[in-house]
């Protein structure tokens, strides 16, 4: 897994995928020693290395796991126009997985 | 490796389709519309004894008919890509009445297709006028109206 251990991150929110939980312009807390012992689950809002574009950071919310222990990551915009998400891309395995956003805070 | 407190920007939009969109589509189609509306309404009826300027005249409306029809029918399409693929459910946020704007400018368009109505015609391209503001509003941008004719 690419998550070091005790650190967090700033990710800015670039889009409207995740409204209305995460607004364009968002800023919220990543977690990216959340899976270093455990891994997501169903609900988790996730930052993950985009499987088919290496250098794109994505931020979605664990939908199913499917039976190979991959990660079914989609937008929480109700239009199937605002995302791409695994829709498109497919289930991701967990070592694109980074760390977990952190929304305790977040309004 | 990354750096405690870095800003990692996360793309969170679609980049399946091309992410083009103008009304300015929709406003040309409209203006045909308004253009053939005014041509047809304006074209003087020969006498029923001339034969080759009937014939003349019936083929003239007839192309000022059919374009009329094409053009309405492509401003709506056009009106409807906006609407469904453009617009989101945010938006509704600042433009609650989006849906109901959209819905009359596509009722225009069936409108000028089926009549020849000047009224209908110049209300189509003021709904056009009206989206071309709330469009480029949502772009955070405010583009001037225009006409190409």
């Amino acid at each position: 897994m690419a998550a070091d251990t005790g650190k967090t991150c700033l990710v800015r929110i670039n889009g409207d995928s995740m409204w209305p939980t995460l607004r364009d312009g968002d800023e919220v807390e990543c977690d990216l020693s959340a899976y270093s012992d455990s891994l997501p689950v169903v609900g988790d809002v996730v930052l993950s290395v985009h499987p088919l574009r290496s250098s794109v950071r994505v931020v979605k919310r664990v939908g199913e796991i499917s039976s190979l222990g991959r990660f079914f990551l989609q937008g929480d915009n109700p239009d199937p126009l605002s995302t791409t998400d695994s829709h498109t891309f497919g289930p991701v395995a967990i070592e694109l997985i980074l760390g977990r956003i952190d929304l305790t805070n977040h309004d | 490796m990354v750096d405690k407190r870095e800003i990692i920007e996360a793309e969170a939009h679609c980049d399946g389709p091309c992410g083009v969109y103008d009304p300015a589509s929709a406003r040309i189609a409209a203006e045909a519309v308004q253009s053939m509306t005014n041509k047809m309404l304006g074209l003087e009826c020969p006498n029923t004894g001339d034969t080759a300027g009937m014939a003349a005249y019936l083929n003239t409306m007839s192309r000022y008919a059919s374009i009329k029809e094409e053009e309405a029918q492509r401003c709506k399409k056009e009106l409807l890509v906006l609407w469904t693929d453009f617009f989101k459910p945010e938006h509704l946020e600042s433009i609650p009445n989006l849906h109901d704007i959209f819905w009359q400018a596509a009722k225009l368009c069936s409108a000028c297709k089926v009549e020849v109505s000047s009224v209908h015609a110049q209300e189509l391209m003021d709904a056009c006028e009206e989206i071309h503001g709330i469009f480029w509003g949502a772009k955070g941008r405010d583009d001037a109206w225009v006409r190409a004719s």
